[in-house]
């Protein structure tokens, strides 16, 4: 199974529709230990990228994902903006001009695409960030793709591992962003940013694993 | 000429500060890029930042591309704007962003310092400098100084600071305290980690100056700046702050750094090794006599005898240097940065788990010390200047390695032994993460024979001590002992530490002794000479090393070793009996305790019963007072811990000199003649109700617990607290049982003059020695000018505890002594010899107490006490009762 420019498409439209389902949810993650805006913001954010893609039709994965990053940039707001902005563009940037996308690509390209947040946002493991969610679901796909998994499979076994690592950061004490301010006071809630990075990458998974059968 | 950006989540902020930066330079490009696309057609912009806008503010500030390529300073609000202009930067091209620079600078000072600076034609570092030091004349104006800046910052284009020294004294903002650090060995590894931890809590900025030695300012929130600040105990200190909590800060960082030794095992580290010293300069019998032909001399720093083979770990080996360092960055800045944060989390969790280990074998209050490195690893003042080396090219290794050679340069030079003693133990934790770094760059294949010669190197002990069979028991030996070799020594395999450098008061021997492993530190370079599985005996007592002993010495040693291992637990196997005079007099020998976990600690010491309870710790670090509640449960905790010992609780001795935030009480000038003790209590009766309702409470359930008043000086202020405890007993309506009863210290000399009145009053008086001694000498002991007067064995003092001992006696009361007098080998026989019948001392000291008491008889500790009172000086005194030990046949 490979997937093209449609299937990226429709990874963002269903992750636009996820996003403002767990708007609150997001939100409320995000006021126990920020500002309480992450769910509008991701929600707002990924609408906005959705509606651009509907109405752009991009030639390649990479210049989808391209846009997404752009359009987050633009109107997320938040810290989540710049970061979820260097994410996509960085994805764009590891798939380079293909036209349809395996597990070795996308692996490639996730790989690619965290470093990207890392270096933004100079956080690291256990710093309580997405970085947590975003970093074993990259090692996870790549160790799978490695072993040639199915795609599908792989996918999944990635969003799980992203899932396991947000839900991992609850005990953890922030050190990065609004967060931080907050020392051993972050510790007991898990982080709205590594929550919305499993989410999407779980939306990936259900999206395109779909089409394994 | 340069340009600049705005950069701001309100798109009207950021077009407010460009309309004032504009009106002081009309010709040069300032950009406004603020606020994010509004959520709906015609609606104003939202709050936020956005990248996009950014680069293309940025392309705008830059002008046409034909005009003199002069570049572009960004300034931005907070938070996301800061990622966002740095993405904008990964979206320009390349060539432009070389000419971009993100000013770390106040947004609105900083736009108008660089439009000036922009409009003179100035260039983009020296635009930059101008608006980093845009704060400069609003702080001069206002006065409102800025904390010290610690090491280099990262801000290697020189920004220009504020005025820094005229606007500090005398301002209102600061609040500032000046006073005499008493803690033992001054602010050192673990008190200053303590210190740093608590600036770093409060939400204050902290600035400390050692005023004895007139040092520059330091921020109290790095570790190495106050180090190096090299505060020794009786040095003067001047703390100031300012912010919501500045205080509170003041009064946290003035306990900690006043805090006294007295407390059980406070520095047990100094204090055990007081006796070493002694045994050295002493008539040890071991200690005078030359090392015997082919032994090693070295300094003693943990008792015992050790006979094992010798195994070298680490530095000792010849031609294995510090590890290597790739000069050469491998990534870009921010990989290089990312590298050295993953050295020193594994460094970092490293120590975690050496402490966690430690800290069941030997106590949290000695793994402190392993606290302290990992604050090493996290400190501004090491990771700033590493930071801006590696953003100006340098390779994360190299960065490091200056930052920390910087540093443990400038603790070398520290005048104190101790403190000097601190920069090995970062340079050790410094190599440390080098070698994690070298691991880490090294390729698989080629690195196999770098990496493991690394991590040997200096990281011996956690892999092969650790790991070796119990059989295989040897002496350690190596170039010199790190804490964190130390803890992660077993006691079990390792029978001796031997050193070639280092000194007892460096963290590896201190560990040693409280793991209870023989060391000799210093042995010298001879030391390293020696072949690995040498068979030798290191007596730690007598400072020496003799490798290849003949079998005859090493059988006289074997003898000692066991007769010193069977007098060591015949100690300890009576520690827990009653402790008899020879003549069967019962000396009740306590423990004083700060808090209800150490009551347990203090019956597996071997103690008889508490003899003093201080209640301080229940109030502090606190915004009130505990309620009567919970001081019922800690009084009720500490009383069921003793499971039917004697507890005597004292209500609480807060005053000026060891003040409680929330009472709000006025400096003063003299606090150790000021409110203090019962004074404070009657001051603030509400406060004592409460705590003797609570008491009496307790008392009520538990037989054994008894009450004590601090600090009374006469007659009228016993009988007040007397009314007030009247009162908590009808308010509470508990019942005691009968007998319940009440004591009073006695630390004033007029309250020693009185005791005969005071006996008349209460049940029992407890003598604290520690105050009593400073206030019949008039020299305070954390005064090192003065602390040599403060001697309880003074006649004065002598004559004072006999007066208390016979007027209670005439009223048929028990005396007891809860001072370090207690501990004194030289003042137990004085004491007991005078009437003392309980001495309450800390836990720690309990099996020597006990031990000294066995070997007293009253009758002749009677006569020599008679003496003692007739001699003219401290001095004299112990004259008498070294000649009296000498003389006595059965002190054997």
């Amino acid at each position: 199974m490979a997937i093209g420019t449609p299937e990226v498409v429709d990874w963002v439209r269903l992750s636009a529709a996820a996003l403002e389902d767990e708007r609150d949810r997001l939100n409320r993650l995000d006021a126990d230990i920020g500002d309480g805006d992450h769910g509008a913001n991701m929600a707002r954010g990924f609408t906005a990228a959705a509606e651009r893609l509907a109405a752009a039709a991009p030639e390649t994965p990479a210049a989808a994902l391209r846009t997404v990053g752009m359009t987050l940039l633009s109107t997320v707001g938040g810290a989540a903006g710049p970061l979820y902005g260097s994410f996509f563009i960085g994805l764009a940037g590891g798939l380079g001009d293909a036209a349809e996308v395996d597990a070795a690509t996308w692996s490639a390209a996730l790989t690619q695409a965290v470093a990207g947040v890392v270096r933004r946002g100079k956080a690291e493991l256990g710093d309580k960030t997405m970085v947590d969610a975003l970093t074993p679901a990259a090692e996870t796909l790549e160790a799978a793709a490695g072993n040639g998994a199915a795609f599908g499979a792989a996918l999944a076994g990635s969003a799980a591992a992203a899932e396991t690592g947000a839900e991992a950061t609850t005990p953890l004490v922030a050190r990065k962003g609004r967060a931080s301010y907050l020392g051993e006071r972050s510790a007991g809630h898990q982080d709205p940013g590594a929550t919305s990075s499993a989410l999407l990458l779980r939306i990936a998974a259900e999206t395109w694993g779909a089409r394994d059968e | 000429m340069v340009g600049i950006v705005v950069v701001s989540h309100s798109a009207r902020l950021a077009e407010g500060v460009v309309e004032l930066a504009r009106e002081m330079a009309g010709d040069v490009r300032i950009e406004a890029a603020g606020g994010i696309d509004p959520p709906a057609a015609g609606a104003p912009r939202g709050l936020g930042t956005d990248a996009v806008r950014v680069m293309e503010a940025i392309e705008a500030a830059l002008g046409p591309a034909a005009d003199e390529p002069a570049g572009v300073l960004v300034l931005m609000d907070l938070g996301s704007a800061v990622l966002s202009a740095e993405t904008a930067l990964d979206l320009l091209d390349p060539a432009i962003a070389d000419r971009v620079r993100l000013a770390a600078a106040p947004l609105v000072e900083g736009a108008v310092a660089a439009a000036v600076a922009a409009q003179a034609g100035q260039s983009l570092d020296e635009v930059a400098a101008e608006a980093r030091g845009g704060l400069g004349p609003k702080l001069a104006h206002l006065g409102g100084g800025r904390p010290a800046e610690t090491g280099a910052r990262a801000d290697e284009s020189g920004s220009v600071g504020p005025p820094r020294d005229a606007d500090r004294p005398g301002d209102a903002s600061w609040q500032q305290s000046r006073f005499v650090v008493t803690v033992a060995q001054g602010l050192h590894a673990r008190p200053a980690a303590r210190f740093v931890r608590a600036a770093s809590e409060l939400d204050a900025v902290v600035e400390v100056e050692n005023a004895t030695t007139g040092s520059a300012p330091a921020s109290a929130t790095s570790l190495n700046a106050i180090a190096t600040l090299g505060v020794r105990e009786g040095h003067e200190l001047i703390v100031r702050a300012r912010g919501p909590e500045a205080a509170e800060a003041i009064v946290r960082l003035r306990q900690i750094a006043t805090e006294r030794a007295e407390s059980a095992g406070a520095d047990s580290g100094q204090d055990r090794l007081a006796p070493i010293l002694r045994a050295r300069q002493g008539s040890a019998d071991s200690a005078g006599v030359d090392a015997p032909a082919g032994g090693l001399r070295g300094i003693p720093s943990s008792p015992g005898i050790a006979i094992a083979p010798l195994r070298r770990i680490g530095g000792g080996a010849a031609g294995v240097g510090a590890p290597p360092i790739a000069e050469q960055p491998s990534g870009s800045p921010d990989e290089e940065w990312a590298a050295l944060g993953r050295a020193r989390r594994i460094v970092r969790d490293e120590i975690a788990a050496r402490h966690e280990r430690l800290a069941a074998r030997v106590g949290g209050e000695e793994a402190e010390i392993l606290d302290a490195l990992a604050l090493a690893l996290d400190d501004p003042a090491l990771l700033d200047p590493a930071r801006a080396a590696i953003d100006a090219g340098r390779s994360a290794g190299r960065g490091w390695a200056d930052a920390t050679a910087d540093m443990v340069g400038r603790y070398r030079a520290l005048a104190d032994d101790y403190q000097r003693a601190r920069a090995d133990d970062l340079d050790d934790v410094a190599r440390r993460v080098l070698a994690e770094l070298a691991e880490s760059a090294a390729p698989p294949a080629s690195g196999a024979a770098l990496a493991p010669a690394a991590r040997r190197e200096i990281g011996a002990s956690r892999s092969r001590p650790e790991s070796a069979p119990a059989d295989s028991a040897f002496i350690l030996l190596a170039r010199d002992l790190t804490p964190l070799d130390a803890a992660g020594l077993d006691p079990a395999t390792v029978r001796g530490i031997a050193t070639a450098g280092g000194g007892p008061t460096s963290h590896g021997a201190i560990l040693a002794r409280a793991l209870g492993v023989p060391a000799v530190v210093g042995l010298g370079d001879a030391l390293l000479a020696l072949a690995d599985g040498t068979p030798a005996i290191l007596d730690g007592a007598a400072g020496l090393l003799l490798p290849d002993p003949p079998d005859a010495t090493r059988e006289t040693y074997r003898e000692r070793r066991d007769e010193a291992a069977r007098a060591a637990a015949a100690t300890r196997a009576v520690a827990h009996e009653p402790a008899l005079t020879r003549d069967r007099v019962r000396i009740e020998v306590a423990a004083n305790i700060g808090g209800a976990r150490e009551a347990a600690e203090a019956v597996a010491a071997g103690a008889d019963g508490v003899g003093l309870m201080r209640t301080e710790f229940a109030f502090l670090d606190r915004d009130s007072a505990p309620s009567e509640d919970e001081q019922v449960a800690i009084y009720r905790a500490a009383g069921e811990a003793l499971a039917g010992r004697p507890l005597v609780i004292r209500t609480l001795d807060a005053g000026a000199d060891k003040p409680l935030p929330y009472l709000g009480m006025p400096p003063e000038q003299n606090p150790f003649l000021g409110v203090r003790g019962l004074r404070l209590g009657l001051a603030r009766p509400e406060l004592l109700a409460a705590q003797l309702r609570a008491i009496v409470r307790v008392a009520a359930e538990l037989p054994n617990v008894k009450l004590m008043f601090p600090m009374v000086a006469t007659v009228e202020e016993l009988r007040a607290a007397r009314a007030l405890l009247h009162g908590a007993l009808e308010q509470s309506g508990a019942t005691p049982r009968e007998g319940f009863e009440v004591g009073v210290m006695v630390e004033v000399p007029a309250a020693a003059l009185i005791a005969d009145h005071l006996a008349a009053a209460v049940d029992f008086l407890s003598l604290g020695t520690n105050d009593l001694t400073q206030y019949v000498l008039a020299a305070e002991r954390g005064n090192e000018h003065v602390a040599a007067l403060a001697d309880g064995l003074h006649p004065a003092v002598l004559r004072l505890i006999g007066e208390v001992c016979r007027a209670a006696d005439a009223h048929g009361r028990w005396v007891g002594v809860c001072g370090e007098l207690g501990a004194d080998p030289a003042a137990i026989p004085l004491l007991t010899g005078l009437g003392v019948r309980e001495l309450s001392v800390a836990a720690p000291s309990i099996p020597a107490v006990k031990a000294a008491v066995r070997a007293l008889d009253t009758t002749a500790a009677g006569e020599l006490a008679e003496r003692a009172l007739a001699a003219e000086s401290a001095a004299a005194v112990r004259a008498l009762v070294v000649e009296s030990a000498g003389a006595d046949p059965a002190a054997d």
